[in-house]
Order: structure tokens, then C-alpha cells, then sequence
């Protein structure tokens, strides 16, 4: 299997899968979904349609989606073909708030010294941060609450007697930790839990099984500011509040540690009820779980007060013994080697779920149960997944389907990539419905082209750059823009590609093209998003507007606009206003519209403002003080090519004007022209 | 044989070209007229093209009752039984556990504990309406008002029910209904965006700007983020340094070095749409800040809004702008009272009183002064004006101490006012609890449907395709307007 789309959807399950290819899997990750929803059955569903949907338009120009509720009205698609598609998917892991998301890969060229390095480093970091933590707990256990402000929280643990909590021995399925899960059914009993005997524990509970679910719901009416959790744990467990995991420890303790969970429970926390769960997995035996929270209406500084009480609570010893810890921590931390180990948003599956025909698209009128298939419009065969393409825990379902998809026999998948490749140099498909080639989308304007294209393509083994080179290299590329009246007379729409159609840059465009133009356009590939500044105005359309964005350093935040992370709720003004896809469906053809306020951000907006002077800059230094170098050198940025004498003449003449209008110096002359430049029709629409 | 439906995000040839004039193309979701050829290949011709704004009036296809619509939109869900919807039996249950089917955002219930309305009730107007203490201001207007008592929602968590109740989906990604009516009906004023959207000064609501959005429709249909204080809209101001005779001289060098460029691309009528865009752009540079200005309003006016520097100064600055962008011509105007989290909105889960009584107290003045005001100045005949959260509460406790009620969908209140909506009116009830809508059912897209009707716009058929499918505000099932309450 070969193509640009190898590992989008098997990359997991391929036999040589890497980190790439287990990053690209992410595709199935990023379609809307609802982190609490009403309705989990449907909301499965809704996850599992948005990747049905797009990779039905986005692979096949196929408008599957139509099938989810009733055969397709128009396209020879049964909703039978939906669900079997559907089921390729069917034991991908659910969308959770919680960690599951994320899967841990290892750098595509690990270096076993460089592996070997990077463990070391971490056990000893482990090992003093176990040390430094271990004194922390020891002296929060002791320090008189005199010290501490009053606290608006308290669940006590077994040293203060316990807290009743909500358990289950037996697993009780997904949603568990979340706070609208029903535990009514649940035993109660008192921490602590375990087998009694398991040294430094205190049990109320008897548990001696291998795992143990546990709930505790309690009210707030008003948050506390800062929130420690002790706990003790034999042996791994994971601490969720309100669905969210706030703590993960493996292994197991033999006294009450307290963490600082300040940062990463009380965004989790609301007011009214609130639910904490656990769950506690045991594998050797000698089982106990206890916690207690506390919270405080004040914030409480652990280091500070350490500091100052260390020495009386703990013994100028162990005192001294933190100090030095805590001192080698932090020298320690530096020395950090680069991880060959990070986690990646991708696909996981678990289970063998059976998928039904969906009466009416409800999940609640389930029909005929189905496998995973192809639609029968391309011949009625029945699939085999071979044995050998299930690995660990995954079905081999999207291999087989990705394998298909990749065919050269398969009819789709070639032809729409093509015309894809071709809409993005034209401006518009060979059929312009890029995303739908049924019998609702339009003809193709070339169907022996699209064929031909099509087939060189699957030829040169699916190669992109290829297919750049073969369509740039055409006559029907290189034409003008230029229009004839004899030609639009009797072509207006350009069908025939008698020229080449003007199209303005996308909007991810405009923005490189500013920062190329002003010279500082970042090319550095990969990594991280990056969050370029956005105006005030948007981020306080966020719910939280203090914590809705990141803080890039400049030269981050002027990479490419792919970089640039997206965030639903929250989007550039320069990018959404020149009609970026919308980030929640697949979106085939970019509108391009013109309205007033794309005006305003382009003239008044704060990017454009400040990339104004950065290219003003630019020239200064490449042109030096005469205007109509000036002038000759700006715009020759902007337009790509040599300007016209009277093209020049009218620059220097607007900078001329505009120091009159304003009193200007030549220096701000230049700026406004600068500004100017960047919203010149010329640059933002392409001959 | 092809079917030829409006596409736009798929761009059929027909499409491409109405996009390609500058944008009468909204219009062809409304009527077919355009679609002729004969339209298509004369303005194919045309030498030069005036611009024409997306965002254009266009015409009602039915009668409409109303204008522009505002929308008081209570985030965070006001509890009905401390409100609007009276429940005398409530009051004596209080402290009682009882059973009653419950579902929140602490998952499904079948007994709780009740806590009894936490406000009197007092009859006002004509009508007889009995209204609670929290609202003594919006008392005196009820004869003005249509009270729904019997909304449902699909969800009764904040983030898909705000979807919801803006965009008709549990889901985002689809055109909020300020979209909508942006896409039906254009904007009246073309120095002002079509959509306008007031946020709390806590911040946004969750999802933030997918409440506003216009989806799968191109950009130009979304919100406008309206600002009480500071810049009102993005953008609006020059940027710093730059004065006004600087940036006029700007804009006319612009032009004229954009007409050059035009000279040998005359077909091109995108190109004339952004040279036209600046111009519209200034005119709404000099015409939105005089929009936005209070300081002109007489201060009996203000007194009205309870803009005087009090705790309803901020919603009160905001509905007056409301009434300001109504009298010019913008469509559809959103107020939010609330934002953040926790009890910077109506989600009372703790403490009930404190959080009512700071947004009733926050808020009650400054409607009932909207809806005075507009009356007085015979705009609420007009003015279609929408109260109401994302869902209601409900009668019982959310946790064993305390006084915070948990989400409700299962049947909530809303208000109608003006624009062709009966005043004095009450329709639907809930059970003798106030927890479940028992007669007269609205779903949320009956509320679509009805403000999309009294703007004289058919719900059923006002569609966009997208996706394979003509989509619509109420869904393929479709939704009439409340009758009840239509004069």
C-alpha cells in the first residue's frame, strides 16, 4: 500500500507502524464531540459518523453520511453500506476527557544510548523527587493547622476517622468516573480499603479482590483557592474529579503522600455536587486505598511555609536533608536529555463491538447486525481481514479498508485525489464538486483529463509532487489571466479553461504571504501549534479568556498558518475573515467572499499594522532613503515581479500625499506606504 | 438527470458564478429567480460591477411581523420556579425528599430533595401574571409578554445545550440562528454587520465563539463580537498613529492604484468588490462609533436602563445599545447576562440566592427598560425580543446540604415580546413541581421556527445545502411556529 493516506487510517495497525505513522492516525481524533454528553449511545455514534462522513467525501467523493438514517435518496448507497463502513471503526476507543486519547510512541530514530541516557535521567529524578515529595507529605502531616488557613474543604481519610464512600468490585463499564454516572447500586463503605494487616494501613473496608471502583459525591458552594490531596495507595491508582484524571501513581506507597493538586483539580471542580472517583488495580496483594482532599478559601504555599516552619515541624536534619534535595531537583531538572518517548493524539482500539443497521439512525432501533464491508456499488464481494493483520488489541479493520481505499482498482480514490491537486492550482476541480462525485454533484468538465490524470497518478505510485509537476508543466496552467470578450462571450464561466481563473489567496496564504513579504516567515516543519497573539477583543469571547490561549515567542508565532493552532471557539480574525475552512465538517471548496470587515481587519488590524512596519523596515534596509527605490522595492515584494514606471510614480506620490495629509517624517511616509502595499488587489488575488 | 439544488460549499458552476458577482448569491436560497442564465451571462459582461454586499437586504419571501430580533440570552439556565412559573404547591414541600424524575448534569434522579421557590410571587399587569420577587421591573411589562412554560431541550449540559438553543444541534458546526436570519434577510444598515453579539464582561459563554458561529455558511453570515466599552466592534478604530485625513489619503491611493490594476481585469468583479469593501469599510469607521454612543442619550433614557453606575449600569449599557442597533436596521442582536464559569452565570449548583439575585438583580431593571423603551417608541411592534437560557432548573436539590438546583431540559420557561407576539399570554404548563413540561410541549425549534416566522421567514424552508443534504435551522423533521402566541 502506497499513497499519502497509508497511515491515516491503519497507522496503528500497520506491521512496521512508527511514530509518523501512529501520529497520522490522529485524523480520526479531530472531529467534533461532545466531552459530556447527554446521550453517550448517540454521541458514539455522532463520533463515528464524523469519520465515516468525512472519509466518504474526503477519499471516495462520496457523499456516504446521506446513509445514516435512511438509504441514500440519491446515490446508490444503503444505509447498510453506511453501517458497514461505520463498523470498520466500530472498536476504535471512545473520546474521553481523560488521558485516553493520547498514545505514547517512541521518536522514529531511537538511539539505544540515547534511550539509556534519558532512563537514567528520569530514575534519578524519580528517585529525588520521591525524596523531596516524601518530606513535603511528612511535614503537611505535621505542621499545626494554626498555619494553614481555615479550610472550605475537607474529606478525611482513615487517620481522621474516614469518609464513606461508594464502591464496586466488579467493573462497571464506561463513565464511571463521571459525575452523572449512577452509583446507586454501589456497596458503601468506610475508607480505608484493604486487606487488613498491609503494613502502615488503617482498614474500615475489607477489600481483597484485584480491583476496586470508588466514588465519593460532595457539595461546594463556593471553591476553595488552593487544594491538597494525601493519599495511600497499594497499588496503581488513578484519581479522577468531576471525569477529569487529576493524579496517576503506579506502584505502591507505605505512607500518606500529599501532593499540591491546586493546577490541575480546582479547574475541575464546580460548584454544587461534585464527584471524586478512584480506581485502585492490584496485582501481588497486601490492597489499600485511602484518601483525603482539602481545600482552603485561601491559597496555601507548601514551599513557603516549609521555609519557614521546616525546620520545627521536621528536625533541622530532615530539614537540611530537603534543602539539599530540594537544591539538586532543580539542577537535576536541567540537565534534562531530550525524550524519545512522547505522547501523540491517535487511535487505539479495545473490544469487538458489534454494529447494527440503525433504524432511523437511532441507536436505540438497532437492525440487522453487519461487518465490516465495502458499499455494494463497487460489486458485492464478501471481505476477509486476514488473520495476521490483528495486532494486540486492534481488529486489522482499518488496514483492510485503507488497503482498499489505496487500491489502483478502486475507482474513487485516484480521481478525487487528482482533482484535488488540480482545484488547488485552478481554483476550482476538473469536477467542481470536489467532495462529491454522485449523481447530486457536478460532471466533470474533462472526464478523459480527470481519467488520464487519474491514471498517471496511480502509475507514478501516488506521487504528489509528481502530479504538481505534470499539471504546472500544461498549457492550461500557464495561460493568462487575461480575459477576451469573444472567449467569455461564449465560455463566461471558463469551462473550457480558455484561461487561467484569477482566485484570491486562501486565507492561510494571506498570512504567509504577509510574513514572507515582511521577511520573517518562520519555515521551520513540525512540533508543537504554535499560538500566534490574538486581539483582545476575541480572546474575551472565551469563557475563560486568561487561560483560552497559548503565549508563542515571536519567531514561532510567524510560522506557517498550518502551524498555527486551531481552536475551535477561538480563531485569527485574519484567517476567519478570509473564509477559513470552518474547523468542524470537511470543507471541499473554500468560500471566498467580500465584506466590509475583512477591510477593516486588513487596514486597521493588528497583524497587518505591525507586519506594516516590519516590511517598511525590510525596504529601508534593502532600498535606502530614495522614495522610489523605496517604492520599486516594496513592490516588487508584493507583486512578484518588476513594477511598472507609472506603477512606482504612483507610490511615490502616495507617499508624497500621505506625509501631507498627516505631517508625516519620510520615515512613517514609508510605513503608511508599507500598508498600503500589503492591501493591494494584487497581492491578495492571483493572476 | 442533475438535480440543480443552491450548493455552495460545493460550488457547482451556477454557485461559483453568483459568488463570483460579489454576492447576491444568499438571495438563491430564497428564490430561484436568479436562477436563469440569462442573469448569469449578462453580468458575466458587465464591464464593471457595482459591489454587492453579502450581507444586502433582501427582501421578507413572507410577511413579517417583526424587524430585527433581540435575544437576552440568560446563560447558564434561570430556574423557571424561582421566576416565571409559579408553583404555589412547591413552597410547603421544602426540606421533603420526594420522588420526581430529575436529569442533570449529576446524571439521572429519581427522588431528591425539594427546595422550595426562594422568592414570593406578586400578580402584575392586566393580566394577572404572577411574577417573582426577583423580577419587580420585567413585572410591570407582563401584559407585553408571551411566557412559554413548557420549553424542552435535547440536552440538559451547558455546552451542547447552548448549541442547541443557538444553533438548533447538539453539535457545533452548524449556522447559529443569528446566521440564519443574517442569510435570509441581509442587514438593513450596510455600516453595520447583519448579527451583533454582547458578551458578559465575565467572558463568553462555553464553546465561546461556536455560539455564534455561521457553520458550514461562508464567514461573513457569523456574529459580530458588539463591545459596550472600549473599541465596539474589531478593527473599527485606525490603528494607532494613524489620523483620519492619513488614512483617507491612504484609502484613495489604494483605490486608485487598485483601478489600475482592475483596468486590464475588467471581467473581474471581485476584484471591484474589494475595491468597493474599503469604502464600505470607512463608512462604517465613521458611522459605528456614532451607533455606539450613549452619551447622547437623554438621562432620563439612561435612568430607564439603569445605566447609573450601579450593578445594572453594564446589562442596562447593553440593552440600550440593543434598541440603538435595532432603530439601525442590524438584524439580530444577542445579549448574553453571563459568562465564565460556576456562578459568574445562572448556574445556580450552590448557592441560589446569591447567584439569582446577582443576575435578576443585574438584569431585571435594564429589560424591563428595553422593553419600555421600545415601546414608548412604538418599535416593539417590530422588535421581536427573546428571554431565556439554555435550559431551566430544577425544583429539587443538587447535593444533600444547600439550596443549588441542577440543570432541567425536561421543561423550562422562556418569554416572547413584540414583533407580532401576543402580550399578556401564558401557554404550556409543567407538572404541579415545575419539573417536566405536561401540556403544549415547544421544543427549542419551535422557538426557531416561531422568531424565524415572525421575521417573515418560512422555517420549513429557508435551507442551505451542504453536505449532500438542504439543511435548515429546525432539521429535516421540521418545526411550526408557537400559533398560540402569533397575534
Amino acid at each position: 500500500m502506497t499513497g499519502w493516506f497509508s497511515n491515516i487510517l491503519p497507522g496503528d495497525e500497520l506491521p512496521d507502524a512508527d511514530a509518523a505513522s501512529i501520529t497520522a492516525t490522529g485524523y480520526q481524533r479531530l472531529g467534533v464531540w461532545d466531552d459530556e454528553p447527554a446521550d453517550r449511545k448517540l454521541a458514539r455514534y455522532d463520533y463515528l459518523d464524523d469519520i465515516v462522513r468525512t472519509s466518504g467525501e474526503v477519499f471516495l467523493g462520496m457523499t456516504i453520511g446521506c446513509a445514516r438514517c435512511h438509504d441514500h435518496k440519491i446515490d446508490p448507497i444503503s444505509a447498510k453500506d453506511y453501517y458497514s463502513m461505520l463498523s470498520f471503526f466500530a472498536n476504535v476507543t471512545p473520546h474521553r476527557q481523560a488521558q485516553s486519547n493520547m498514545v505514547q510512541v517512541t521518536s522514529e530514530t531511537p538511539d539505544p544510548q540515547a534511550l539509556q541516557t534519558r532512563r537514567n535521567w528520569e530514575n534519578r529524578r524519580n528517585q529525588i523527587q520521591k525524596s523531596v515529595q516524601s518530606l513535603k507529605s511528612e511535614f503537611f502531616a505535621k505542621l499545626d493547622p494554626k498555619h494553614l488557613p481555615k479550610p472550605n474543604l475537607n474529606l478525611s481519610d482513615a487517620r481522621a476517622g474516614g469518609l464513606v464512600w461508594k464502591y464496586s468490585l466488579t467493573n462497571p463499564g464506561d463513565a464511571w468516573e463521571t459525575n452523572g454516572f449512577g452509583d446507586a447500586q454501589w456497596q458503601v463503605g468506610k475508607s480505608g480499603f484493604g486487606l487488613r494487616g498491609t503494613p502502615g494501613s488503617i482498614v474500615n473496608t475489607e477489600w481483597k479482590t484485584k480491583d476496586i471502583w470508588l466514588r465519593h459525591k460532595f457539595g461546594l458552594a463556593e471553591l476553595p483557592k488552593s487544594l491538597f490531596l494525601s493519599f495511600h495507595h497499594d497499588e496503581d491508582i488513578t484519581v479522577f474529579l468531576n471525569g477529569r484524571q487529576i493524579l496517576h501513581r503506579t506502584g505502591y506507597s507505605t505512607y500518606y503522600q500529599t501532593e499540591d493538586v491546586t493546577k490541575s483539580a480546582i479547574p475541575a471542580l464546580q460548584t454544587g455536587q461534585n464527584v471524586l472517583a478512584v480506581h485502585v488495580k492490584q496485582t501481588i496483594g497486601g490492597q489499600f486505598f485511602d484518601l483525603s482532599l482539602r481545600g482552603f478559601a485561601k491559597p496555601v504555599n507548601l514551599d513557603h511555609l516549609i521555609n519557614k516552619h521546616g525546620k520545627e515541624v521536621l528536625s533541622a536534619g530532615r530539614f537540611n536533608l530537603y534543602k539539599k534535595d530540594k537544591g539538586s531537583l532543580a539542577k537535576h531538572l536541567k540537565t534534562e536529555p531530550s525524550a524519545s518517548q512522547y505522547p501523540v493524539l491517535a487511535v487505539a482500539e479495545s473490544g469487538d463491538h458489534p454494529i447494527h443497521v440503525l433504524r432511523r439512525g437511532n441507536p436505540s432501533l438497532p437492525g440487522p447486525l453487519v461487518s465490516p464491508a465495502f458499499p455494494s456499488v463497487f460489486g458485492e464481494s464478501k471481505l476477509v481481514i486476514p488473520a495476521n493483520y490483528k495486532t494486540g488489541n486492534s481488529s486489522g479493520r482499518r488496514r483492510a479498508l485503507a488497503e482498499w481505499v489505496a487500491s489502483p482498482d478502486n475507482p474513487m480514490t485516484a480521481r478525487v485525489m487528482v482533482n484535488r491537486i488540480w482545484q488547488y492550482h485552478f481554483g476550482r476541480g476538473i469536477v467542481r464538486s470536489s467532495n462529491d462525485f454522485g449523481l447530486q454533484g457536478d460532471d466533470p468538465t474533462h472526464p478523459d483529463l480527470l481519467n488520464w490524470l487519474a491514471h498517471q497518478f496511480v502509475e507514478s505510485g501516488w506521487d504528489i509532487k509528481a502530479m504538481h509537476r505534470l499539471i504546472m508543466s500544461s498549457q492550461a496552467y500557464q495561460r493568462s489571466s487575461i480575459p477576451q470578450d469573444g472567449a467569455l462571450l461564449k465560455d463566461p464561466l471558463n469551462d473550457l479553461f480558455w484561461r487561467f481563473d484569477m482566485r484570491r489567496l486562501q486565507a492561510e496564504e494571506v498570512r504567509d504571504s504577509i510574513l514572507a513579504v515582511r521577511g520573517s516567515l518562520n519555515l521551520e516543519m513540525g512540533g508543537v501549534s504554535v499560538t500566534p497573539p490574538l486581539p483582545k477583543i476575541i480572546l474575551q469571547t472565551a469563557s475563560q479568556p486568561d487561560k483560552a490561549w497559548g503565549n508563542s515567542t515571536p519567531r514561532q508565532a510567524n510560522r506557517r498558518s498550518v502551524y498555527v493552532k486551531v481552536k475551535r471557539s477561538l480563531q485569527d480574525p485574519i484567517l476567519l475573515s478570509h473564509d477559513m475552512a470552518d474547523t468542524d465538517t470537511t470543507c471541499p471548496v473554500r468560500f471566498t467572499t467580500t465584506v466590509p470587515t475583512q477591510a477593516l481587519t486588513m487596514m486597521n488590524g493588528e497583524f497587518v499594522n505591525e507586519s506594516a512596519l516590519n516590511f517598511a523596515e525590510r525596504i529601508r534596509q534593502n532600498a535606502g532613503p530614495s522614495p522610489r527605490e523605496q517604492v520599486e522595492k516594496g513592490l516588487s515584494l508584493v507583486f512578484s515581479r518588476m513594477p511598472k514606471p507609472e506603477e512606482v510614480e504612483a507610490g511615490v506620490r502616495m507617499m508624497e500625499e500621505v506625509a501631507k495629509a498627516g505631517g508625516l517624517s519620510p520615515k512613517e511616509a514609508l510605513d503608511r506606504f508599507a500598508l498600503l502595499a500589503l492591501n493591494l488587489n494584487e497581492f491578495i488575488y492571483l493572476d | 438527470m442533475k438535480t440543480t439544488q443552491p450548493n455552495f460549499c460545493n460550488q457547482l458552476n451556477r454557485r461559483e458564478f453568483i459568488k463570483d458577482i460579489g454576492g447576491g448569491f444568499a438571495a438563491l436560497g430564497l428564490t430561484g429567480m436568479l436562477a436563469q442564465d440569462g442573469f448569469f451571462a449578462s453580468q458575466a459582461l458587465a464591464k464593471s460591477a457595482e459591489f454587492v454586499n453579502p450581507l444586502a437586504p433582501k427582501p421578507a419571501p413572507l410577511p413579517a411581523k417583526a424587524k430585527s430580533v433581540i435575544f437576552l440570552f440568560m446563560y447558564g439556565g434561570p430556574s423557571q420556579v424561582d421566576t416565571f412559573d409559579y408553583k404555589p404547591e412547591l413552597y410547603p414541600l421544602d426540606g421533603k425528599t420526594i420522588k420526581v424524575k430529575t436529569f442533570g448534569r449529576g446524571g439521572h434522579r429519581n427522588e431528591s430533595r425539594v427546595v422550595g421557590p426562594k422568592w414570593k410571587f406578586k400578580q402584575y399587569g392586566e393580566c394577572g401574571k404572577y411574577v417573582s420577587d426577583l423580577f419587580p421591573n420585567i413585572g410591570e411589562c407582563v401584559d407585553d409578554i408571551a411566557f412559554l412554560h413548557s420549553m424542552t431541550a435535547d440536552s440538559p449540559i451547558h455546552g451542547s445545550a447552548m448549541l442547541m438553543m443557538n444553533s438548533g444541534n447538539l453539535l457545533s458546526g452548524h449556522p447559529s440562528i443569528g446566521s440564519w436570519v443574517n442569510y435570509g434577510l441581509g442587514s438593513v444598515n450596510e455600516n453595520l454587520p447583519g448579527f451583533m453579539v454582547m458578551l458578559d464582561k465575565m467572558g463568553g459563554p462555553i464553546s465561546g465563539a461556536k455560539n455564534w458561529s455561521s457553520g458550514y455558511m461562508p464567514a461573513s453570515y457569523q456574529g459580530t463580537v458588539l463591545r459596550s466599552q472600549g473599541t465596539p466592534i474589531l478593527d473599527l478604530k485606525n490603528a494607532k498613529g494613524i489620523a483620519g485625513a492619513e488614512q483617507r489619503t491612504l484609502l484613495d491611493h489604494l483605490r486608485m492604484m487598485n483601478e489600475g490594476h482592475l483596468s486590464t481585469r475588467y471581467d473581474n468583479t471581485n476584484l471591484s468588490a474589494r475595491v468597493a469593501s474599503y469604502e464600505l469599510a470607512y463608512k462604517m469607521q465613521s458611522s459605528a462609533p456614532e451607533a455606539v454612543d450613549l452619551d447622547k442619550e437623554p438621562s432620563k433614557i439612561k435612568e430607564l436602563y439603569g445605566i447609573d453606575g450601579t450593578r445594572t449600569d453594564d446589562f442596562g449599557r447593553k440593552c440600550l445599545l440593543a434598541r440603538r442597533m435595532v432603530e439601525r436596521g442590524v438584524r439580530f442582536i444577542q445579549v448574553y447576562s453571563g459568562g465564565h464559569h460556576n456562578d459568574a452565570n445562572w448556574d445556580a449548583h450552590g448557592d441560589l440566592v446569591k447567584n439569582h439575585e446577582l443576575h435578576a438583580g443585574n438584569t431585571d431593571k435594564p429589560i424591563a427598560g428595553l422593553l419600555k423603551d421600545l415601546k414608548q417608541r412604538g418599535l416593539l411592534d417590530e422588535t421581536l425580543v427573546v428571554w431565556g437560557g439554555e435550559f431551566g432548573r430544577q425544583p429539587t436539590a443538587e447535593y444533600k446540604e444547600g439550596t443549588g438546583r441542577d440543570h432541567n431540559a425536561y421543561g423550562f420557561t422562556m418569554w416572547m415580546a413584540g414583533g407580532g407576539i401576543k402580550g399578556g399570554v401564558s401557554v404550556g404548563q409543567t407538572d404541579e413541581l415545575g419539573a417536566l413540561a405536561v401540556e403544549d410541549k415547544f421544543h427549542v425549534r419551535r422557538l426557531h421556527a416561531t422568531i424565524l416566522n415572525q421575521l417573515g421567514l418560512d422555517p420549513n424552508n429557508l435551507s442551505f445545502f451542504h453536505g449532500g443534504l438542504d439543511k435548515s435551522l429546525v432539521g429535516v423533521e421540521g418545526a411550526e411556529p408557537i400559533k398560540q402566541i402569533i397575534t
